[in-house]
């Protein structure tokens, strides 16, 4: 499905038709060892989980370049044993399947590029790639000139679809406009928020809950809401605008 | 071959005479006991000679019956004697287990305190050390207990499973002669039980020459809970359930307990509660849940201020410990009148001289009515005295029967969990963490245990296999062992192991409430599984009033005052006590005779005999059960009953549900409204709504279904894979695995030095359910809370005998179809729905969603005219929140109009009296309150005119107000 001209939602990615790009955002690698670390056995899944699901996002499509929006690792303050060889792993496994990976600096990346330059790749705060800028979305900068459209992570975009007494919590994507006030001159821009590409939790209602982007804090009522199922996250449901689902879900 | 020997239960039929104790004392103890006794009791008469002789016992008699000194005495004996002769040696020769923590009181009472007048009368320093160790215990006592070893221990289960694992500890435990387990009654039906009779088996190992000695409160079946006790070996049963005398009653406040407004009952129980009280000296009041104990309270002190001031107290749960200690401290001294509590003092620790015990609605099982009545008259021969005050029609038919079986000696069986894997691993790594285990005699050990005798060696081998981590890859799994397997032996694995267990140990999952606040005040609590269901704008009962819930911060959760609206969502019905199945058979039997009484067409008087000596109640109670019967009967010819289903379909202007009256009790019908619901949601791809309580259930969809063909084709053989797929989606499965998951040790509670609270534990769990899911759907955890919610929660082993039963055709299955409720299907009808069941997939579900939301913003584009529409989209966002306002507003002016309108076909009635007018003009404003008895009256003579004439939106009102909404108010009138 496309959102906006020349922007396809491939299962929890985007794809870039023109640029041949891939974009995958909030992956936390190493979050189960984080977790068994605070006391609970989670098995080791996400990693397997997600190469099996990039292999068929693979026989769709035939990326130049693969870009990942930020929080790669999850670990904040370290490097964790499952970060190092996972993240290594992964690399390996993006490169044999593209010409260029690149890494946008998440807020959980501080020591992400100890790991990364092993494979040279250096962390980028973001990326432009023709009229498209790619960034986390943790903080704001100063916008190029001939940008058009902003794509972020960060905040693991969903929405709890409620009817009754039962609440389902679905990953989205949202797109709208937005303004920005950039060098003292307020444009307009297309945004897109991504949901996380890891499948280990549902993330943040859009709709109900506080958001943490910078470039998620004006009125969302006109962003459209892109809702992801299927069990292999392979059909996408386009639910209409944030105002009209406040009223009705 | 190994030699099998048939295990013997043998139950002691006769005492041992007065003089064959009396030899067996040593010249101490029998001093001692003479001056302040005058001759052996019942039970120590029963009990104290197969003590002496290290046989294993089970005791089962009353509160107050001196059973704990029963144990004790040759324990006693035996010690004084050792001592004497100067051989006592630094070990444990006794082990006292209780499941409560405060024992202090009850152990100074009975251990300390003879101890040391036997010294006095005897002059000797005998030096025999008694010890409590549990959760409490400091530090300091601790480091003394390791120095000097107690000679009797008294702890708790969990207690008792560190100390077997501590390494120094251990060695005090290696010769232990006795080990007594108090209050089994209240161990045998949970996890906590389970876990102690393993670590039983594992105190059996290091010390071979146990005997065990289980002290019971009445229980059945008796020779189950002995088992439970000894696991496969030998046991004598000792079983005085009646040694009290017993004065039992049902009473109801008022002579009809259905034409009469709810405040006038209100007005009625707490008269008679006062009465009963300042009857009495002290009183004791039970009232099954916690919120209800503290509006007990509350409404006796505000209704009479003179009477209950400093002499009132609440004890429940959720209140601190130090509270709860003033009461019960209190309560010895003699210094309190009343106490209200849920359910907390129905067990053990002595809280003096009670002389009459109130229970305030059903106990629901006979055991458990005993067990509360039975906390009066605390001394062996005093008479116990206890009321149970019923508040409808189906709680005074429901105690009747129970007072009958508690007269007639007919205790409902409880229910002893088996198998359970999620215990099983934590005790399996606290064995592992003790010494190397050989599989094969791991395995026999664990079998010993009457809760795993039947254990597969399958699970066996996936617990081994869950702890030494083999469900993740070879490279991870030094990180996921907990233990080592290697050539047929396991041990433990890593540094950390032993401190993991001490401070994960136990199986009561963390229950913290959410708190529930306005601003910075506090309202109340409510259990996290409910607020995991709330969203914003919900409105839901709390403590009797309804509040809107706006959002939630960790563990409080903020609302404001919601008066007037209804409740969006259920209230939480997780603390009701379920009706115990074969209590529920009898009231279905007695339904049975009493249609039999009216197909035979008996007069009034032969069928108010009847009642009168069948269920041994007075006249008003049996012309009050005769009444609910009659009307019945004579609405639909049908009254359900043990051998009969009654399937009604209701059907009015606004709903429809399709009842069904199978009273089997809520465990049971959990079972059957959920295979039903998604046996018809299977094939009609939608969610059902389900409503459960002890006399039947409902189940309601958009669509018609057909429920008897459903229950037909369930078959009792495929029940569990039917049932397992049900609950897959529930809510309360993915609690349970939580729970599950922190006992098998998979979530652990402290780490590290660190607590997690119940908020992190419930996040954390439900990413390990996802992920444990993909391992396998069938991991030994998944599958563990799957049995724990059908086997231990909900009742499946009865469900389907009820469906065994219906497949023999000894229960017949009736369908009726009814546009007003019959009675015995009000208290069901007013009930808010208890669950949805997920059938449809969250993939399914999200296509409908979107299908729904798609057509809604059609429908909604179309509504706005075109101007505004262009307006709407100038401004955007404060236009539409304009819109949104003004939209409300609009929806509040149709409903005042709406209610005018009403207003003015009251006011035009033909043949209507202006009171009566009044009345319907209060209905109207939803004021239903306090709606006239004698306008009730009026509109029940005259409903067919009332049918006929009236306009349909006025009469469906009035109609619904009149006839059963008073129902409702009396349903949750405490």
């Amino acid at each position: 499905m496309q959102i906006i001209d020349n922007v396809k939602i491939i299962g929890l990615m985007l794809y870039l038709k023109k640029q041949r790009t891939l974009i995958l955002s909030d992956i936390h690698l190493g979050y189960e060892e984080y977790m068994h670390k605070k006391g609970v056995v989670v098995p080791r899944f996400m990693l397997k989980d997600l190469i099996l699901r990039l292999e068929s996002v693979f026989e769709r499509v035939k990326p130049e370049k693969i870009i990942i929006t930020g929080d790669l690792k999850h670990e904040f303050g370290e490097i964790n044993q499952q970060e190092w060889r996972e993240i290594l792993r992964f690399l390996d496994f993006l490169l044999k399947h593209c010409r260029e990976v690149i890494i946008i600096r998440g807020n959980h990346d501080r020591f992400l590029s100890p790991i990364s330059r092993k494979r040279n790749i250096m962390l980028q705060s973001s990326v432009v790639i023709d009229e498209y800028l790619i960034a986390h979305g943790d903080e704001t900068f100063d916008i190029p000139e001939n940008v058009k459209t902003i794509i972020i992570g960060h905040e693991h975009c969903a929405i709890s679809l409620k009817q009754k007494n039962r609440v389902e919590r679905y990953k989205c994507f949202v797109s709208g406009k937005i303004m920005i006030k950039n060098k003292d001159k307020k444009q307009k821009y297309n945004l897109i928020a991504m949901p996380s590409s890891n499948t280990i939790t549902e993330g943040t209602d859009v709709l109900d809950e506080q958001l943490l982007s910078p470039f998620l804090q004006h009125d969302l009522s006109d962003f459209s809401v892109f809702v992801v199922g299927g069990k292999n996250y392979d059909e996408m449901f386009e639910f209409g605008k944030v105002k009209e689902l406040r009223k009705i879900v | 071959m190994k030699h099998i020997q048939e295990q013997q239960i043998i139950k002691k039929e006769q005492p041992n005479n007065q003089n064959e104790l009396v030899n067996i004392l040593h010249p101490f103890v029998k001093q001692w006991f003479f001056s302040k006794f005058k001759e052996f009791s019942l039970p120590q008469l029963y009990g104290v000679m197969e003590i002496h002789s290290r046989k294993n016992i089970l005791i089962s008699a009353p509160t107050g019956a001196t059973k704990t000194l029963t144990g004790f005495m040759a324990i006693l004996n035996e010690l004084v004697d050792t001592a004497d002769k100067g051989i006592l040696e630094n070990k444990i020769y006794a082990v006292y287990v209780s499941p409560l923590k405060a024992l202090n009181y009850d152990i100074e009472h009975n251990l300390i305190t003879p101890l040391k007048e036997i010294e006095a009368i005897t002059g000797k320093r005998l030096g025999i050390r008694v010890a409590v160790r549990t959760g409490d215990t400091t530090q300091k006592e601790k480091i003394a207990m390791l120095k000097n070893s107690p000679h009797i221990l008294i702890t708790t289960p969990e207690s008792l499973a560190i100390l077997i694992t501590s390494v120094k500890f251990r060695d005090y435990l290696k010769d232990v002669q006795w080990c007594i387990v108090d209050e089994i009654h209240a161990l045998a039906e949970n996890k906590r039980g389970v876990y102690l009779s393993l670590s039983l088996e594992r105190l059996n190992h290091i010390s071979p020459s146990l005997a065990r000695v289980g002290l019971s409160a009445t229980i059945a079946p008796i020779e189950e809970i002995a088992k439970y006790l000894v696991g496969s070996r030998n046991c004598t049963v000792v079983e005085l359930q009646f040694l009290k005398q017993l004065d039992m009653q049902v009473i109801s406040p008022v002579k009809d307990l259905i034409n009469v407004s709810h405040n006038d009952l209100h007005h009625e129980l707490y008269t008679l509660i006062d009465k009963l009280v300042q009857e009495h000296k002290t009183t004791l009041i039970f009232t099954n849940t916690r919120a209800a104990t503290e509006r007990v309270v509350h409404h006796l002190k505000e209704k009479f201020p003179k009477n209950y001031t400093e002499n009132i107290g609440a004890h429940h749960g959720s209140l601190s410990k130090s509270h709860r200690h003033n009461i019960e401290t209190r309560l010895r001294e003699g210094k309190i009148k009343v106490v209200v509590c849920s359910t907390s003092l129905e067990l053990g620790i002595d809280i003096g001289y009670i002389d009459l015990v109130l229970c305030l609605g059903s106990p629901k099982s006979v055991a458990r009515a005993l067990q509360r009545i039975g906390r009066s008259g605390h001394q062996l021969h005093a008479v116990t005295k206890g009321r149970i005050i019923v508040l409808d029609r189906d709680d005074l038919v429901e105690c009747s029967v129970l007072l009958k079986a508690a007269v007639e000696k007919k205790i409902d069986r409880i229910h002893i969990p088996r198998n359970s894997l999620d215990v099983l691993a934590q005790q399996i790594y606290g064995m592992a963490i003790e010494q190397v285990w050989d599989e094969n005699e791991l395995f026999e050990t664990i079998k010993k245990s009457y809760c795993y005798f039947d254990l597969k060696k399958s699970d066996f081998e996936e617990i081994l296999s869950f702890l030494a981590g083999e469900f993740s890859s070879l490279e991870d799994r030094n990180i996921y062992a907990k233990i080592w397997r290697n050539d047929g032996k396991i041990g433990r694995r890593g540094k950390m192991a032993r401190v993991i267990y001490m401070t994960n140990i136990g199986t009561i999952p963390d229950q913290t409430g959410v708190e529930v606040k306005i601003g910075t005040q506090t309202i109340g609590f409510i259990d996290e599984g409910f607020l995991e269901k709330l969203k914003k704008r919900d409105v839901f009962v709390l403590g009797g009033s309804t509040y809107e819930f706006r959002f939630a911060q960790g563990m409080v959760c903020q609302v404001t005052v919601s008066a007037g609206k209804p409740p969006t969502v259920p209230s939480w019905v997780s603390e009701m006590l379920p009706l115990s199945f074969d209590l529920s058979l009898e009231i279905g039997r007695f339904r049975r005779l009493m249609e039999d009484k009216f197909l035979h067409k008996l007069s009034h008087e032969d069928i108010l005999t009847f009642i009168h000596e069948f269920l041994y109640v007075d006249k008003n109670a049996a012309e009050a059960i005769y009444n609910y019967f009659r009307l019945q009967y004579e609405y639909v010819k049908e009254i359900p009953h043990d051998k009969k289903i009654l399937i009604e379909h209701y059907n009015d202007r606004e709903e429809s549900k399709i009842m069904v009256h199978s009273l089997f009790g809520r465990r049971v019908n959990d079972v059957l409204s959920r295979a039903i619901a998604f046996a018809i949601s299977r094939s009609q791809k939608r969610d059902v709504e389900i409503g459960i309580d002890d006399n039947g259930f409902y189940i309601s969809c958009e669509k018609n279904v057909n429920v008897l063909s459903a229950l037909k084709l369930l078959k009792a053989d495929k029940l569990k894979l039917v049932m397992e797929n049900a609950i897959e989606q529930t809510e309360v499965l993915k609690r349970r695995f939580r729970h599950c998951a922190q006992r098998s040790l998979m979530i652990l509670r402290t780490y590290k030095g660190r607590t997690k609270n119940v908020g992190r534990q419930q996040v954390s769990s439900m990413i390990l359910l996802a992920a444990v899911r993909r391992i396998s759907p069938n991991f030994s955890i998944i599958k563990e809370a799957r049995r724990e919610v059908l086997e231990d929660l909900m009742d499946i082993e009865n469900a389907m005998v009820v469906l065994r039963m219906i497949e023999e055709d000894k229960i017949k299955i009736k369908e009726i179809h009814t546009s007003i409720p019959t009675p015995f299907a009000f208290n069901l009808v007013m009930q808010g729905y208890t669950d949805i069941l997920k059938i449809e997939d969250k993939v399914e579900f999200l296509k409908r969603m979107h299908q729904m939301v798609i057509a809604k913003i059609a429908l909604q584009k179309k509504n706005i005219s075109e101007d505004k529409q262009k307006d709407f989209l100038k401004n955007n966002s404060i236009d539409y929140h304009e819109l949104w306002k003004k939209s409300e507003d609009k929806k509040k002016l149709e409903e005042e109009e709406g209610k005018q309108h009403l207003k003015f076909l009251a006011y035009n009635l033909k043949h209507v009296p202006t009171f009566a007018k009044e009345q319907i003009i209060k209905i109207i404003d939803g004021e239903t309150d306090d709606i006239r008895a004698d306008f009730i009256e009026d509109v029940k003579k005259y409903r067919k005119e009332i049918e006929k004439e009236w306009p349909k939106e006025l009469k469906e009102l009035v109609l619904n107000i009149a006839l059963y909404d008073r129902r409702y108010e009396a349903a949750r009138k405490l």
